[in-house]
């Protein structure tokens, strides 16, 4: 089950994010990006228009998660596209390698800076779920 | 008890954490506020990340946070953090991710009774000639050589090209150009993002406003600064766009990756660092200075654009514009300052913070020696702006520097639910404030409820002796993305 849930901050956004694997939980956040650049991509069901291959190294699980993030924001402006989907290829502590799909579309609804390490820390919660919140620059 | 509960009060404006209160603090952290706002910055994180912030390697005398403070994503935004040069910490969170954010101020030779009944037109006209909006390019196109000019140069390749003229450069913080800037630093990612968007204002709390000047507080101070009643001004506020936020991004990156390799642990990973003089921390130092440069080469071009967009909108009368000054409000600075009565080099971050020098400081133009600089406080979208000078006091009690306006208290998604923009609307235009804003959400985000309220805060500072009152800025039009 994933969840993603918008929590209050004062100037930024925090969200909390879920998924019952850490490849679900990439996902969710890749999600959580993505409706805040343009929430109408997520009420419909689009081909992807755009595919990325993404291959990223980092310390460990948490600081992957924020960089690869930070990874589909960059696509996002780069290519004004929305990222909906991620097919992970492998998953490790301290790496991935992932294609991550999206549309075209013609301006955001908001800007988002960047992908905060601030308050991430990905962990196994208790019922089994894995979490984080990330705290995003608007 | 909480962080709040522990502040001892050092004077009616400024209140003191010692380093006993967190283990690891390498200086005291200083709040300056006045009760109320006081109330305020207890709800938040604020003083959880001031806290943090005094254990960075090399920080000297005490971390401090402005009236504006409110919580940031690591750093607390309204904060100043100096370490000491050469091996003190070197930060990209206390820059932040819009390096060189900024607000110029232009005076105009027209006052407020030129534009009668022409508010609303003239927003729309700069609408029109001013880009803006999340990631939208701009009307000049550079090449990758041009691109890498501008890193390099600053505001000299926009006079180089026609976008400014010889007077402006005096009149920005350090002329419009970081001589350290390196382009080579700078990413090939960052550069894409940072191509086509010279010229732009972008979107979030970034406008450009038509205001005009109801009060004058210091006139002697004010006719050095060009400014008397009911004058109109510009004010444009923005930064480095999607190039420096990648150039944040990149170093912050690797900067966690590299810290441990120093012996430097941090209590947030977004107080990253390494020592100012390590590789890592002399090449974000490099290209966060290009990114820096650009920052002031985009208020340049957007200036050229209201330039041109006011000559045709006023045709017929005296259409000069002048810059009063142009200033930073997220960097890092090599600066030196008198601490315990020696004066020492210091990497001074302001994260939120405008630099405040007095008169005769080295670093301000000529024109501004006696005086001591401008100092540009923008108010949230309806309300009051302010024009300060800097102060030697604020040198020496706050590395000189000052707040950088009125400071967030609501969350963007709580003003979205709390304002209705076409109420909103209707009630400034009853007041001829006129905003054109290229999303209903952004205006509602921005709305006066969302800030604290910018006459307490520029009221501490002033009775702080931080930066001195000069004049006051009413809106009259607002370009927002």
């Amino acid at each position: 089950m994933k969840s993603l849930e918008y929590l209050s901050h004062t100037a930024d956004v925090r969200m909390k994010i879920k998924g019952s694997s850490r490849e679900e939980l990439f996902l969710v956040g890749l999600e959580g990006i993505g409706r805040i650049l343009k929430e109408e991509v997520f009420n419909k069901t689009s081909d992807p228009e755009e595919i990325v291959e993404i291959q990223i190294n980092s310390v460990d699980i948490t600081a992957l998660l924020v960089e690869f993030l930070n990874e589909v924001l960059l696509w996002s402006h780069t290519l004004k596209a929305v990222f909906f989907d991620v097919d992970i290829k492998e998953l490790k502590e301290d790496f991935i390698q992932a294609k991550i799909k999206g549309v075209f579309v013609e301006e955001f609804d908001e800007d988002i800076k960047a992908v905060t390490y601030h308050e991430a820390e990905v962990v196994k919660n208790p019922d089994g779920y894995w979490e984080t919140v990330i705290v995003l620059d608007i | 008890m909480g962080l709040k509960e522990q502040l001892i009060r050092k004077s009616d404006y400024l209140w003191e954490l010692p380093p006993s209160v967190k283990e690891g603090m390498r200086v005291p952290a200083q709040v300056y506020a006045s009760a109320r706002i006081l109330e305020e910055i207890g709800s938040d994180k604020s003083l959880d990340q001031l806290v943090n912030v005094a254990m960075l390697p090399g920080i000297q005398m005490a971390s401090i946070v402005m009236p504006d403070v409110h919580e940031g994503y690591g750093f607390p935004i309204g904060g100043i953090a100096a370490t000491l040069w050469p091996e003190g910490a070197i930060s990209p969170g206390g820059i932040g991710y819009d390096v060189n954010c900024g607000v110029r101020l232009l005076s105009s030779k027209l006052s407020k009774h030129d534009l009668k009944g022409r508010g609303e037109e003239l927003a729309k006209s700069l609408y029109a000639k001013i880009p803006s909006g999340v990631g939208k390019g701009g009307f000049v196109q550079l090449t990758d050589h041009e691109l890498d000019e501008v890193l390099k140069n600053g505001v000299q390749w926009a006079l180089k090209n026609g976008y400014a003229v010889p007077d402006d450069l005096p009149k920005i913080e350090s002329e419009g150009k970081l001589p350290h800037a390196d382009p080579q630093f700078v990413s090939d990612h960052a550069k894409r993002r940072g191509i086509d968007q010279i010229g732009t204002i972008g979107s979030g709390n970034h406008f450009v406003e038509v205001s005009y000047i109801d009060q004058i507080y210091d006139p002697k101070v004010a006719e050095v600064f060009g400014l008397k009643k009911d004058q109109l001004t510009i004010l444009i506020h923005t930064g480095s766009r999607g190039l420096g936020h990648q150039v944040a991004s990149d170093y912050m990156k690797l900067m966690v990756a590299t810290m441990s390799k120093y012996g430097i642990s941090v209590p947030d990973r977004e107080l990253a660092c390494v020592p100012f003089n390590s590789t890592e921390g002399q090449e974000y130092f490099k290209a966060m200075g290009a990114a820096a440069n650009y920052a002031w080469c985009n208020r340049q071009v957007i200036t050229w654009e209201i330039r041109k967009a006011w000559e045709e909108f006023f045709e017929g009368k005296n259409t000069q514009l002048n810059l009063v000054y142009d200033v930073a409000h997220n960097i890092a600075k090599l600066e030196e300052h008198l601490i315990g009565g020696k004066k020492v080099k210091l990497i001074v971050h302001r994260k939120g913070s405008t630099r405040a020098f007095g008169p005769h400081h080295p670093e301000i133009p000529a024109h501004y020696q006696v005086t001591g600089q401008p100092v540009i406080i923008p108010g949230s979208m309806g309300t009051a702006s302010y024009v300060m000078v800097g102060t030697t006091e604020a040198e020496e009690k706050a590395f000189g520097s000052t707040c950088h306006g009125a400071g967030r208290r609501m969350s963007r998604r709580a003003a979205q639910k709390a304002v209705n923009v076409h109420d909103l609307e209707k009630e400034l235009s009853e007041r001829n404030i006129y905003v054109r804003a290229g999303s209903r959400s952004g205006v509602s985000e921005e709305a006066p409820i969302a800030y604290k309220d910018i006459e307490e805060v520029i009221d501490v500072v002033h009775q702080a002796g931080l930066a001195k009152k000069v004049a006051r800025l009413r809106p009259l039009a607002v370009i927002k993305g």
